[in-house]
This record gives structure tokens, C-alpha cells and sequence, in this order.
């Protein structure tokens, strides 16, 4: 699975105080280290 | 084996958030979707629309409410299709398993919203242990 980092939006978690970026920054960690490739949307512009 | 552009989750409801002010991550992620779509139609690639659906009817998510309804950046073709899900991951509540298989998908090329361990995640976990 190829994950586009840029062309996926999160949100906050105000009722447990995570920020949108605490949640997504994390996400993305823990896809990167067991399961996805993650780029960007320019990377596949580029290649195309 | 082919890859496929999946568009997950791109409903009214993240606009709603957007236009709320809600605290956020790629508020430009629709532009970014919509220009990917246009390059992976182009490349005569696939592109697969998995959306979100609530059986409550009092979900703000229910089938047809506002917050439902899919964002303009990803709006189907005719052609393409569009699994809709009632729970996070699509393997669970659609057919879109049989649809990767039948039509030799095996990279997933994903994009949308996400929400702590929810869609994206499972997705791929799902992914892992449905097709191997």
C-alpha cells in the first residue's frame, strides 16, 4: 500500500486533547514502520 | 498486477470541519485528491471510491444526510466504482476484496480522510490478511 501523505487530511480529537497533527503524525509512523510506503502527490505527478 | 487510486472518506462531513475551523491536518487534500484522479483517469489507471455510512438514522452520517453527501473533489465517473462501507474498513462491510481480486489490483495507491486507527489503518490491516 502507497500512502500520499499530502492528500490525506485528519482532524483533532478535542475531547481527548490530541491536536490533528499528534493524531496524523502518529498514523502515518505507524503505517510507515509495518505496513505502507508513504510519498507524496508530487512524487507521483513526476512519474507520470 | 495493477495499482489503483482509493479515495476514502471524502464527504461533506470534512468540509463541514473544514468550514467550522476544526483543528487540522492537508486542509488542501481535496485539491491534491482531485489532481491525482484527473492523473491516475489519464494514465487509463483505476480509481476506486470507498465511502462512509451510517445505519443509525440519527448518525449525522446516515445514508443521504448533508454531512454524507461527497465532497466535489471526489465525485465517481460513471464507470468507477463506489464502495459503501458501515464500518471503518472497507473489507468488512463492502465487496471491494472481490473487486481488487477480480481485477488484479495489488497496489493501493490511498488518499482521503483519516481518524485516529480508523479507515486507513484497517484498511491495510484488512488488506494484509484478505488478499495475502
Amino acid at each position: 500500500m502507497i500512502v500520499v501523505r499530502d492528500a490525506v487530511m485528519g482532524f483533532d480529537m478535542p475531547d481527548e486533547q490530541l491536536s490533528a497533527r499528534a493524531i496524523f503524525d502518529v498514523t502515518i509512523a505507524h503505517l510507515k514502520s509495518d505496513f505502507a510506503e508513504i510519498i507524496d502527490s508530487d512524487a507521483i505527478v513526476a512519474a507520470s | 498486477m495493477e495499482q489503483a487510486l482509493v479515495i476514502i472518506d471524502m464527504q461533506m462531513l470534512m468540509q463541514h470541519r473544514l468550514d467550522a475551523g476544526r483543528d487540522h491536518v492537508h486542509g488542501d487534500a481535496p485539491a491534491k485528491i482531485a489532481a491525482l484522479a484527473a492523473e491516475f483517469r489519464r494514465a487509463g489507471q483505476r480509481v476506486i471510491h470507498v465511502r462512509h455510512s451510517d445505519p443509525d438514522p440519527t448518525s449525522p452520517m446516515h445514508l443521504g444526510s448533508p454531512a454524507q453527501q461527497v465532497m466535489p473533489c471526489a465525485e465517481a465517473l460513471d464507470d468507477e466504482p463506489i464502495f459503501v462501507k458501515t464500518t471503518s474498513s472497507p473489507f468488512a462491510s463492502t465487496g471491494m476484496e472481490k473487486y481488487l481480486r477480480d481485477n488484479g489490483i495489488g497496489t493501493l495507491v490511498v488518499t482521503g480522510a483519516v481518524e485516529v486507527f480508523a479507515s486507513i489503518p484497517q484498511f491495510e490491516l484488512d488488506r494484509t490478511s484478505a488478499l495475502g
